[in-house]
């Protein structure tokens, strides 16, 4: 019985130290100043990130095993008036592949497919963009949370 | 008990052995900071208002009101952004360099918006004010919104000088210089 459960234990440990991950690196803040706009004009509607200001890396995954990315955002504070939406700028590299995501999705309260791919990849860099924006919405800083989810197919 | 214990590490390894949907999920903030803003101007931008009273067309009149004793040529363009629960806005107006000639004074009628603006824009406090040196409310309720920006867009200006008493009236220069300036505040 003491080897069947070493046995076991190896075999958990094994699973779990090869478990596939996704890692976020970077955050995103826009931030508007009186300087972005003269009087009597609106803010633009729409404002962009920069293309590498944040980064994903999908890890511990052979080259033929398949994987999606969904994503969807958890508000703690934000105004339902604007929207937003994520597109990957690159590749990434490693020893696997991706498809999707190179236009934008946006990203709501309910998770959706962002990305398709498969094996390991490094430095998926990640942009953002924001629709909505307007002089009517209340002065404040505003957040949401953004959770990418990887499932392995 | 030992064969329940073999059992159930036979289930859990056969499971994780053949599950098809591993998971693993990050997150990162993102961030909107929106300030506050108050923006105000007048176009077209470096116009000079010029009044004057039409001299008399016959001996014995007075000093009457023409075209040329009246502009309204100006703009009242403006960007406010609130706080939430913050109160609303107003524009204020009033000459702060010079002065009305003895026996004139100059009025300022203030338009509402005839072309839409954007968001929660002001409304005309008053029909007509006599602008002085003390600041006087021309437009109030500004909440968040703009007026668009351009001649045309805003509250149309409307200036007029008019003659009070003929008898003060006594010109030391043939010409006098005033800034109006307009404010917007809570």
């Amino acid at each position: 019985m003491k080897y069947l459960l070493a046995i076991f234990s190896i075999f958990i440990a094994h699973h779990l130290s090869f478990a596939q991950e996704v890692r976020i690196k970077g955050s995103v803040d826009f931030t508007f100043s009186q300087s972005n706009i003269k009087a009597g004009e609106n803010y633009q509607l729409e404002t962009e990130s920069r293309k590498d200001g944040v980064i994903m890396d999908i890890k511990k995954l052979d080259r033929q095993s398949h994987w999606k990315i969904t994503v969807y955002r958890n508000d703690i504070n934000w105004d339902s008036r604007v929207g937003v939406y994520v597109r990957r700028t690159t590749n990434g590299n490693g020893n696997g592949t991706t498809w999707g995501g190179t236009n934008y999705v946006e990203i709501r309260s309910m998770p959706q497919t962002f990305l398709q791919g498969s094996g390991s990849l490094n430095n998926i860099n990640l942009q953002y963009k924001l629709s909505g924006l307007s002089i009517e919405i209340p002065s404040n800083t505003y957040y949401t949370d953004i959770v990418y989810t990887l499932y392995e197919q | 008990m030992a064969r329940f214990i073999l059992i159930l590490l036979l289930s859990t390894t056969a499971c994780l052995g053949y599950s098809q949907n591993y998971w693993s999920y990050d997150s990162h903030d993102l961030s909107l900071k929106i300030p506050e803003v108050s923006l105000i101007t007048v176009m077209p931008v470096n116009y000079t208002v010029n009044l004057a009273l039409s001299l008399p067309s016959k001996a014995g009149a007075q000093p009457g009101e023409s075209a040329e004793s009246k502009d309204d040529k100006t703009w009242l363009n403006y960007s406010c952004s609130l706080r939430p629960n913050d109160s609303y806005r107003k524009v204020y107006a009033q000459i702060t360099t010079g002065y009305v000639p003895p026996g004139l004074h100059l009025d300022l009628e203030v338009k509402d918006l005839t072309k839409p603006g954007k968001g929660q824009v002001g409304k005309r406090y008053a029909s007509s004010i006599t602008l002085t040196n003390r600041p006087q409310v021309v437009v109030n309720r500004i909440g968040g919104g703009c007026t668009n920006r351009g001649s045309s867009f805003g509250h149309q200006l409307i200036y007029q000088l008019k003659l009070d008493d003929i008898n003060q009236l006594v010109l030391k220069e043939p010409k006098t210089y005033l800034t109006i300036t307009y404010t917007i505040s809570d």
